[in-house]
């Protein structure tokens, strides 16, 4: 079995994509590059693809990653530099490793994000960061549900604003276990603060493993 | 700037991925490193556009030019326009991102009637003068193109010029003549001389039109002798040397046809009196199958789809089928894409072929009787028989498909109600059919679905002269059917009549009709081809207030009545169509280009069915 993990970005010119048109535009990229794909038995064969963590529509990435299985070992080099000849503009393959051995994508359980924004008015990010609680409606899937969103958040910093009035770097959940959506957290402080928000940049920075381990 | 401004909005509206162009394929260039910046505009949405198969072609073959870049423009959805409108944004190309107003051209395709009105919204959402006679230097030239451009006299004066026919050499050479022009530094007026020169280009403004008290042409007039008194459409003679694209643009988003399009043929034998293209498309020409594989190979390597059509109006009269399917379904199989095969006539053949492509699925079929007599066949020369439709959908059955679709117009000419009802007797006999059937041979879960649309009269086919049945006479016919269709087997679908009095009204309309456009743009009307935003009474006060009556566009006219269109030759010639008219009268049928030569006029173009 020949199974390899991939690193990619995702740019402002691919974030309005949904998951499943990226899953399509994969698959493409990897039929262009004419790499050995193993497909999987049945009447509708598809290849063996696993998406580490889906992005949500709106948001850059530059440390996604996928594991794709083939049918005969490639080298990475090759790979690396064929998959980026059939992608379009807005991905870009940062990295190809062989998978074998390494931890599992379901084991990934958070990830660093920064958001930049403009703000109508001065708003006091650090006082926010210090509450204990904030009780926000999270959407399940039993509906919606009451939940504090600061159980979400492993640390969350102010950082050097370039282009913008403010940016934030936030650690959260992310993954199977529990996750919540980076603009979930800026929409939360947006309300806290009674201030309204535009141009909006939220990127994916890194993700880890369980262990804190970075996922590639 | 203009992109920061629009990716502000982006965020607000429906499908944002619409507008942000970026896909595989899609040609980016310098802007200092070109002559000629053309906007190729389809006016849709995105997603419909896209699969314009003209499109791909001309977006890569102007691309292919060292001194052009050719971008995409669609109809922004009406969310997109609000807001573009609210932030002053206006009309920009996909590919840069820059406003179309500062474009050399921009080339609208005319594949149907019910988008002028968006044309006219497209333009005046770019900033450019609606009005070609308003146009200055500096102004963009506005082309048009397509099928409905033969007889666009309706949306004429928003055009500077059309092309008329195929556009793989003429866009060529309208690129070269403007490069001349440019280098030049001659005025406006000069280019729009030197265009015309080029055989296929039309130029609204080169004719007066004048009417008689009664509304009707009196006269169609070159403004000078240098102009010629009918422009011939183009074709292009060898389909297996013209240009075709290698890669196409692969869109992120699922478009309607998501697929590679092969085009097999261009034009068809069959000759339906009812049937535009098959009028305007002729003489039929067709691409070798070594040229279809090689061409399918490429595109497949260079777009990564799984999925590949062949595309033709009538894909059974392709004679190297045979081969052609067998060879690519080797290399689809191989490399896992799936093929199918649009408008086949079913036989043994065509099903055997269809068992190979569909090996899980059995999908429904399609049939189009479009007529239910045999009498009412004859008159719109649909050369088949009940008998067929009988052996076909027996046929369907055996082989293990269920579903069937039937396809029928109504308020066709010299049609009854006799034969409107012969639509239900048909479907039944389609439902006995299966039942005849024996049930072990069959596939469970039987469904019929017989839709049935308004017939609208067209330019350049045998019914240009007839009358269209009004909104009453068609709901009539509507409701009469639906009274026979007693069936519940038989599941009745029919489109609403007023859209298509609409569209009969445009498409043998006049020049006069341009106000009328101007006055429904005024109104806000726009993507009348969305039902939920079409509105007839709008419709009627925008021709209320022009002082011009639909029904005028949609009466019956006389043979030596002179059309808004008789300025446009496309080949076949109008007495071949008063005698296919007069036949029609009669029933009698016309055999197709294949049995016998008819002398329709398309042997001009030296080439395809006629040399044979």
């Amino acid at each position: 079995m020949s199974k390899y993990r991939i690193k990619y970005s995702q740019d402002d010119k691919v974030k309005y994509i949904s998951h499943l048109d990226f899953l399509r535009t994969v698959n493409r990229v990897f039929a262009r590059s004419k790499l050995p794909l193993k497909f999987s038995n049945g009447f509708n064969p598809h290849t063996i693809m696993t998406i580490g963590l889906p992005l949500s529509v709106g948001i850059t990435s530059v440390c996604d990653v996928l594991d794709i299985e083939l049918t005969e070992p490639m080298d990475t080099a090759y790979m690396k530099e064929i998959l980026n000849s059939n992608s379009p503009e807005g991905i870009r393959i940062l990295g190809v490793k062989n998978a074998e051995g390494l931890p599992p994508l379901f084991g990934i359980d958070s990830a660093i994000y920064t958001a930049r924004f403009d703000s109508d008015k001065e708003i006091d990010i650090d006082r926010f960061i210090a509450e204990e609680s904030i009780t926000i409606e999270k959407k399940s899937k039993r509906g919606m549900k009451e939940v504090n969103i600061k159980d979400f958040i492993r640390s969350m910093k102010v950082i050097p604003a370039d282009d913008t009035m403010y940016a934030v770097e936030m650690h959260l959940n992310a993954g199977n276990f529990s996750n919540i959506k980076p603009e979930l957290v800026i929409a939360t402080l947006a309300q806290y603060s009674g201030a309204s928000f535009c141009n909006i940049a939220v990127n994916r920075e890194k993700i880890f493993f369980e262990d804190g381990q970075e996922v590639f | 700037m203009l992109k920061k401004q629009i990716e502000n909005i982006l965020p607000f509206v429906e499908k944002p991925a619409r507008y942000t162009g970026g896909e595989f394929n899609s040609v980016v260039k310098d802007k200092n490193r070109v002559d000629i910046r053309f906007a190729f505009c389809f006016a849709d949405v995105y997603e419909i556009g896209m699969s314009h198969l003209g499109m791909k072609i001309l977006y890569h073959l102007l691309n292919e030019r060292e001194d052009t870049w050719c971008e995409r423009v669609f109809a922004p959805w009406v969310d997109m326009e609000d807001k573009m409108r609210e932030a002053g944004i206006p009309l920009f190309a996909l590919e840069s991102m820059e406003a179309v107003k500062d474009f050399d051209f921009l080339g609208f395709t005319l594949q149907y009637e019910m988008c002028y009105s968006n044309i006219v919204n497209m333009l005046d959402l770019a900033g450019v003068p609606l009005l070609a006679a308003d146009r200055g230097e500096g102004d963009p030239f506005v082309v048009m193109g397509g099928p409905c451009a033969y007889s666009a006299e309706s949306i004429a004066p928003f055009a500077d010029f059309f092309q008329l026919g195929e556009g793989e050499e003429m866009m060529n050479e309208c690129m070269d003549c403007y490069r001349e022009w440019k280098e030049k530094k001659l005025p406006r007026a000069e280019f729009l001389k030197m265009v015309s020169k080029i055989p296929g280009v039309y130029v609204p403004s080169f004719y007066n039109v004048d009417y008689n008290e009664d509304g009707s042409v009196k006269s169609i007039t070159p403004i000078n002798d240098e102009v010629p008194k009918t422009v011939k459409k183009r074709v292009i003679e060898d389909l297996d040397k013209v240009y075709y694209p290698d890669r196409i643009v692969v869109p992120f988003i699922e478009i309607v046809h998501d697929r590679i399009m092969l085009e097999v043929f261009r034009g068809c034998i069959r000759g339906c009196r009812f049937c535009q293209a098959g009028m305007i498309y002729r003489p039929v020409r067709e691409k070798n199958a070594s040229t279809l594989l090689d061409c399918a190979q490429k595109l497949i390597d260079n777009t990564g789809y799984n999925e590949i059509s062949l595309s033709s109006l009538s894909t059974s009269d392709y004679r190297q089928l045979p081969e052609l399917s067998e060879k690519l379904l080797e290399i689809t199989e191989d490399k896992k894409v799936s093929l199918s095969l649009p408008s086949l006539r079913l036989d043994s053949f065509s099903m055997d072929l269809m068992n190979k492509v569909n090996k899980v699925r059995k999908s429904s079929l399609t049939f189009a009787p479009e007529a239910g007599t045999q009498r009412m066949r004859d008159v719109i020369n649909k050369g088949i028989t009940e008998d067929d439709l009988m052996n076909s959908s027996r046929m369907a059955f055996e082989g293990g498909y269920s579903s069937i679709k039937l396809y029928f117009m109504m308020g066709l000419p010299y049609e009854t109600v006799e034969d409107v009802c012969g639509i239900a007797d048909l479907s039944k006999k389609v439902v006995r059919q299966y039942f005849s059937v024996p049930k072990e041979k069959r596939s469970p879960g039987l469904r019929v679905t017989t839709s049935v649309s308004s017939f609208v009269p067209k330019a350049f086919t045998p019914f240009q002269w007839a009358r269209q049945n009004t909104m009453e006479e068609l709901r009539e016919k509507q409701q009469a059917l639906k009274e026979c269709m007693d069936d519940k087997r038989v599941k009745y679908n029919y489109h609403e009549a007023p859209i298509s009095v609409l569209e009969g009204v445009f498409a043998r309309g006049d020049r006069r009709l341009a106000d009328v456009l101007i006055c429904a743009h005024k109104k806000g009307i726009r993507f009348d081809g969305w039902s939920q935003f079409f509105s007839m009474e709008k419709w009627n006060e925008a021709f209320a207030e022009c002082g011009l009556d639909p029904a005028f566009y949609t009466r019956e006219r006389s043979f030596d009545e002179i059309l808004p269109w008789d300025m446009i030759d496309v080949g076949v010639r109008k007495d071949f169509l008063i005698s296919e008219a007069k036949k029609a009268e009669q029933g009698i049928v016309t055999p197709n280009c294949r049995e016998k030569c008819s002398a329709c006029g398309a042997n001009c173009y030296k080439g395809g069915v006629c040399y044979e």
